[in-house]
């Protein structure tokens, strides 16, 4: 394994997954998962069956879903980023 | 809604009642019930006993949150420290906000609140050991705020429903009528101190334990498990006395060997004891001493709690630790034998199979074992929810779609405020454990995937918090060798090899009992296989099948040291269990239509099968496992004379010796891969200044690794003869030879 510091491409982006940014992301997905749960508990009705969103809600429901993808899939990006760096 | 779902629902509480705790029957209610003397009538009359043992809990709470805190920011010492430390832990915050939420089953409460105690006690511990400043005032300060936030509204919900005086008495009248029970139980535990006040462990060999019981022990257990299988097994379930006797059981199963030793163990506690105190000492992690620093919220906690504790070390607490973890465990795989046997009398069955599983003997002081109560309390509350939930019907291929509803009287702000309790909970794992994170992922993708349960953010925060730990906290363990890590994915024959084959070796009468031990196992897998079969037009079924074979798939992540397939068992007990259970309750019905009269004898026998096969299987290394108090004191006393920078030699890593100066003094292994050979082999430039061997290592040499049965003296001989070293001790149980000439 090369010196990351040789490769620019790693060492451009070594700053960017560091410790904060990475807290910075966990808060986000776990805030994010928090609200998706409000969310859900306004959304699907106490039997599991109902649907009680309306056409708003249901937008907003899939709306942080997908960010709760979008903000998983970062964490993931920035772990395998942090593994090519600091693996040599 | 099925039938069956419709069944399960009638469990609910949808008056918002406190239920009784695990160990206490819901229709058992207090004879002057609705005469008392203090509240509404209509609020006594729904008083019970578990209201009683609630309000008292919650009060304790209540003064372990002001006491405790007062205690360690004065600096009060006093003899009653330890006990208050480790209650607050149980208790703070977890009692005031479980019993302040509108849990769906108030058993929870006994499952939730010692986990979400732990977890918090580990996470502050972390991030003050790793972040700074290192403060365990603050955190007894963080963590009895928190509580004080939840302790006005369970102080008011217990308040509503605080029994009368009368009731009190009622109450201490119906438990003195358990006399009998209580009576035999006392006779039992008198013979079982006898039996630990005349067997000799040194004189234990390749038969473990086996070889050394006095029949005290033997007569123990029969009168502890006719006592349990009477209450278990009867027309009528006492679950008082059910209570009672496993806890007995516990304490006689798990604390035998420590407590006739004099001393805790195994070795590797010791180890925990060791980097437990250099955090302390330090007030941070030792990155680069051992991988366990990654993952350091139980020994960051542990530290914490030291100093609440006002302790020079936590050794004290390895003697009973095992029990103390268990019998936390039991209420939460109460549970889980509840829903998936669908009876209390299952419940009870599993947690009795589940003490005979414990020969695998990872409820010592560890990370592991706490985390196992994390992961308990995730299965727990996943299946009590099932249980109470409305479920729509749905296809199997469709079940990932599928959202349970909640159950009758919980809302919504209720089941959000529980899924936040067990993402606490997993983070406590996440930051103490490398594995049962792993394990708890698995379980809830299995649940996700089914649709069993409604807390569908958990398994997403879950992944989340592992991979953001493992990414960022845990760096120092896989940086410079990530190959190394990862490597093991997929190589499930080097991981059944490392964990089952390359464990068969040594003395042949040893090798026997290990087979035992894996038989013991393959016996419980092959009745849960049954019980599956038995249970396959239940609901739940697809969804247990998947839980009971998702800690299979860790065999295809990581060899763990080797340990692999020891912990699939572990992580798959508590639902083999319930299924087991499920398979003796249905051969009970079966021979009890046939010959009414054999069941009960025929329950105890088994019984007294099983936890004399957990007996034996769990005693087999006692040899050298055991740690005895001239040991303790002898590595002590080692630790306390070599110079920092200094070295300590073991042939044998077993016994106390790491339990300090770690980062100060270094031990060294000094096996074939360090010197090449024997010790007697090595370049003598390379041995420590000292010599540290005991008799369990000469067991361990000799059982494990097929060495002559007097390799110690051949090795104590060849080294004095040589010259150069002394001897500081020379004793059956204790050698500590120094070096006495040169540097090396």
């Amino acid at each position: 394994m090369t010196d990351p510091t040789d490769d620019a491409v790693l060492g451009g982006l070594a700053p960017l997954v560091q410790a904060p940014w990475g807290a910075a992301l966990l808060g986000l997905v776990l805030v994010l998962v928090v609200l998706a749960a409000v969310l859900r508990e306004r959304a699907v009705g106490a039997d599991g069956v109902s649907d009680r969103a309306e056409a708003g809600g249901r937008w907003t429901g899939r709306l942080v879903s997908s960010l709760v993808v979008l903000a998983l899939l970062a964490l993931a990006v920035a772990t395998l980023i942090r593994f090519a760096t600091y693996t040599h | 809604m099925s039938t069956a779902a419709a069944a399960q629902t009638d469990r609910a509480r949808p008056d918002g009642g406190i239920d009784p705790p695990w160990f206490l029957p819901h229709a058992w209610r207090f004879p002057s019930a609705g005469r008392g003397t203090t509240g509404t009538a209509a609020e006594q009359r729904a008083a019970r006993p578990a209201d009683a043992l609630t309000f008292l809990a919650v009060v304790a709470a209540a003064v372990l949150t002001v006491v405790l805190p007062v205690l360690v920011w004065t600096g009060t010492a006093w003899s009653g420290r330890p006990a208050l430390a480790i209650l607050f832990v149980l208790a703070v915050p977890g009692l005031p906000i479980t019993v302040a939420l509108h849990l769906p089953d108030r058993r929870l409460i006994a499952v939730l609140s010692p986990c979400l105690g732990l977890a918090t006690v580990m996470i502050t511990g972390t991030v003050l050991s790793t972040v700074g400043p290192w403060s365990p005032a603050a955190a007894v300060s963080v963590q009895a705020a928190v509580a004080a936030l939840f302790l006005p509204s369970a102080a008011a919900r217990v308040w509503r429903r605080r029994p009368a005086g009368r009731q009190w008495r009622a109450w201490a009248a119906a438990l003195g009528r358990r006399w009998p029970v209580a009576a035999v139980l006392a006779g039992s535990s008198l013979l079982w101190w006898a039996s630990t006040r005349t067997a000799d462990l040194t004189a234990a060999g390749a038969d473990g334990v086996l070889s050394i019981l006095p029949w005290t022990y033997g007569a123990a257990l029969v009168l502890t498990c006719g006592a349990v299988a009477l209450a278990v097994g009867g027309r009528r379930i006492d679950p008082v006395a059910a209570g009672l006797g496993v806890a007995v059981l516990t304490v006689q199963l798990l604390s035998w060997t420590s407590v006739t030793a004099g001393a805790g163990g195994p070795g590797a506690a010791w180890v925990h004891v060791g980097f437990i105190d250099a955090i302390e000492r330090t007030g941070s992690v030792v990155l680069g001493a051992d991988a366990r620093f990654s993952w350091p919220g139980f020994l960051a906690g542990s530290a914490q709690v030291q100093d609440w504790a006002d302790l020079s070390s936590v050794a004290g607490l390895l003697d009973l630790a095992p029990v103390v973890f268990t019998l936390l465990a039991l209420p939460g795989l109460w549970l889980i034998g509840r829903s998936i046997t669908g009876s209390v009398r299952g419940a009870w069955v599993t947690t009795t199979i589940g003490l005979t599983t414990t020969w695998m003997q990872q409820d010592y002081f560890s990370s592991q074992a706490v985390a196992y109560l994390g992961y308990i309390a995730v299965l727990a509350t996943l299946l009590v929810l099932w249980d109470l939930s409305p479920r729509p019907a749905t296809r199997w291929w469709q079940a990932y779609r599928r959202v349970p509803g909640r159950p009758p009287g919980v809302g919504g702000g209720s089941i959000v405020a529980l899924e936040l309790l067990l993402v606490v909970v997993v983070a406590g794992m996440v930051v103490s454990h490398q594995l049962t994170p792993v394990m708890t992922i698995l379980v809830l993708l299995a649940t996700a995937l089914t649709g069993s349960s409604r807390l569908r953010g958990l398994p997403v925060a879950a992944l989340a918090l592992f991979v953001g730990w493992f990414s960022y906290g845990a760096a120092d363990y896989w940086t410079g060798h990530l190959g190394t890590v990862v490597g093991d994915i997929g190589q499930v024959g080097s991981s059944v090899t490392a964990g089952v084959t390359a464990r068969l070796a040594g003395d042949p009468a040893y090798l026997q009992w290990q087979y035992l031990r894996m038989g013991w196992t393959g016996v419980l897998v092959l009745t849960a296989v049954v019980g599956l079969v038995l249970l396959r037009r239940r609901p739940g079924a697809l969804w247990w099948a998947a839980l009971a074979g998702a800690p299979g798939a860790l065999v295809l992540l990581q060899s763990y040291g080797g340990e692999v397939v020891l912990r699939v068992a572990v992580y798959g007990a508590p639902i083999w269990c319930s299924l087991a259970a499920a398979v003796a309750l249905a051969l009970a019905r079966a021979v009890r239509r046939r010959r009414p009269a054999v069941v009960l004898p025929a329950a105890g026998l088994i019984l007294l099968l099983g936890v004399g096969m957990v007996t034996v299987t769990r005693g087999l290394n006692v040899a050298f496992e055991r740690v005895s108090p001239v040991q303790v004191t002898a590595a002590r006393e080692l630790l306390a004379l070599v110079p920092a920078g200094g070295a300590i030699g073991w042939p044998e890593s077993v016994g106390p010796l790491p339990s300090g100066r770690v980062g100060e003094v270094a031990i060294v292994e000094l096996d074939e891969f360090y010197c090449g050979g024997t010790v007697l082999d090595c370049d003598p430039e390379l041995l420590p200044e000292f010599l540290f061997l005991t008799a369990p290592m000469t067991a361990k040499g000799v059982l494990q690794e097929g060495k002559p049965a007097d390799w110690d003296r051949r090795l104590v001989d060849g080294l004095l003869a040589r010259g150069g070293w002394t001897a500081l001790v020379d004793t059956a149980e204790v050698t500590v030879l120094a070096r006495t000439g040169g540097s090396r």
